[in-house]
């Protein structure tokens, strides 16, 4: 048993995910709290060379050759045994696509507490999670003897947790993976589109509050008029009334530009973790209580569909 | 609510249970692969489809940025879906009355809940806004004539 703060390292193709290094800010937060260290661990297949900024105190990596892409199975078990074998007082993952897959899973194999969706960690070393789309924030101490927590943006900025000396690489021993469940066939990369709305300096996004593919058109004016593109939330995707290349978000792409205009957009953390780093935020929402507004620059409290056309008429009068 | 689900599934003997990857109230994503776990049955989480083929299912699994991994998960397993292939339907009224007429739901008996493993909430709050945005009032005529000043100042027109 130990004090110290293990953060799984997430990569995809090669390229290190900014939630590692969100972790491992977070990590230097509550090691302060319990006196341990922080430790990263890479799991990977000839990938060591990915080791090269964390801001850690030391690196564990797990190399085999069924852990060079990810996949649940088999970082459960390399991670199960690892955690079985070191006793830390904590370890990190992220609440995406790779870490949820992973954390809850061995909380219940190993029998340890799990906390979910924690942004960040106050000086006592308490969890703080946020619930109900980050409406509400959840604070706790953190469980024992040994807590798993799933990390999400937005709590500590990712250079925090980057670091030009990384501690040398130390290699652990992974435990045979054999008759793994799941396995990768291929990556499906996104079709390469007409627009690559993470380069676009200004996008006209809309949300839910659009409630319609013909009301699309509004927003293409409007983008029009003023020089930028449409881009959407998640709804507005799955429901097809804009293509997948237009997707701002978690599942998206991750936009820093100019001005980014929001229209019926609530501001759920899997959408608004994409557009913190924008220079301008602008929303239009008849919500006066919408998250949104929390982070936007400049509000607008009014029925996207009583503003949209007459700024596209303001705007073509300008121009 | 994983350990009762599981006592159930594990006597219905199902092939594939299919979880939403996360709840609609807190955002927590915990039941699909805590319930996969009890299983003993591997879980996929954030799946947006699934096929069923040669006693696998071949899933795509999404990633940031538009990216999918196609993967084959052997069954029995526990899937968590993110979304689907196609946008949800409405279903006719008269269908749905169809439907009722035509099944029954049969009840259950859940095992006692065993909730260890949760960490205990010491409080709850609303997370205090470091900034709220300015807001632009006015008739939407008064807000589109200064949204247009306001894009003059940030350089865009
Ligand atoms: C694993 C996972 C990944 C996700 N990834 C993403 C992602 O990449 N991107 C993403 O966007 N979401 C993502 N989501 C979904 C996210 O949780 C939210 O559900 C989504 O962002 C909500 O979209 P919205 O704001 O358009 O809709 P809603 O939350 O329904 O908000 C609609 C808003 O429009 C306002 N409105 C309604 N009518 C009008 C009107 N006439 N004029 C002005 N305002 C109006 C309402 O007040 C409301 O605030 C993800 C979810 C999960 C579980």
């Amino acid at each position: 048993m130990s004090q110290d703060i293990y953060v799984v390292i997430e990569h995809l193709q090669g390229q290190v995910s900014d939630i590692s290094y969100t972790m491992l800010a977070g990590a230097r937060e509550l090691s302060q709290a319990t006196g341990g260290k922080v430790i990263a661990v890479l799991l990977g297949h000839n990938a060591k060379d990915l080791a090269e900024d964390f801001a850690a105190d030391q690196i564990l990596y797990l190399d085999h050759e069924l852990l060079a892409e990810f996949t649940s199975d088999a970082y459960q078990k390399a991670l199960a045994d690892l955690i079985s074998k070191d006793q830390p007082r904590a370890v990190l993952f992220g609440n995406t696509s790779i870490g949820a897959d992973v954390a809850s899973v061995l909380s219940m194999r190993l029998g340890l507490p799990l906390v979910s969706s924690c942004r960040s960690f106050t000086e006592e070393g308490k969890f703080v999670s946020q619930i109900c789309g980050g409406k509400i924030m959840a604070e706790g101490e953190l469980p024992s003897p040994i807590a798993l927590v799933t990390m999400a943006p937005g709590g500590y900025q990712p250079d925090q947790g980057r670091s030009v000396d990384s501690p040398p690489v130390t290699e652990s021993t992974v435990p045979a993976l054999e008759a793994l469940r799941v396995t990768l066939s291929k990556y499906i990369e996104p079709e390469s589109t007409d627009v690559d709305i993470s380069k676009e300096p200004l996008l006209i996004a809309v949300g839910r509050g659009i409630q319609n593919k013909d009301n699309i058109e509004l927003a293409d004016a409007l983008a029009q008029a003023i020089g930028g593109v449409v881009c959407g939330s998640r709804p507005v995707i799955d429901q097809g009334w804009l293509s997948t290349s237009r997707l701002v978000g978690k599942s998206g792409k991750q936009v820093k530009l100019k001005i980014y205009f929001a229209m019926g957009i609530s501001g759920a953390p899997e959408h608004t973790e994409a557009i913190t780093q924008s220079d301008t935020i602008i929303a239009v929402n008849t919500d006066p209580k919408a998250p949104i507004f929390d982070i936007a620059k400049y509000g607008i409290q009014m029925d996207l569909f009583e503003l949209v056309e007459v700024l596209t008429e303001h705007l073509k009068a300008k121009v | 609510m994983a350990r009762s689900f599981a006592a159930i599934i594990k006597e219905l003997q199902a092939d594939l249970v299919l979880t939403g990857v996360q709840a609609h109230n807190d955002l927590d994503g915990s039941a699909g692969p805590l319930l996969a776990e009890c299983l003993q049955s591997p879980y996929v989480g954030y799946v947006s489809s699934a096929a069923i083929n040669d006693g696998k299912s071949v899933i795509r699994k999404e990633y940031p940025g538009g990216l999918l991994a196609e993967m084959e998960v052997t069954l029995p397993a526990v899937l968590g879906i993110q979304a689907a292939e196609q946008p949800p339907r409405y279903v006719a009224v008269s269908k749905v009355r169809q439907a009722m007429k035509a099944s029954s739901i049969e009840e259950m008996d859940a095992s006692d809940f065993d909730p260890s493993g949760a960490p205990a909430v010491g409080r709850m709050f609303q997370p205090e806004a470091t900034a709220h945005a300015e807001m632009i009032e006015g008739s939407p005529e008064e807000v589109s004539a200064k949204l247009v000043d306001l894009f003059k100042e940030l350089g865009v027109l």
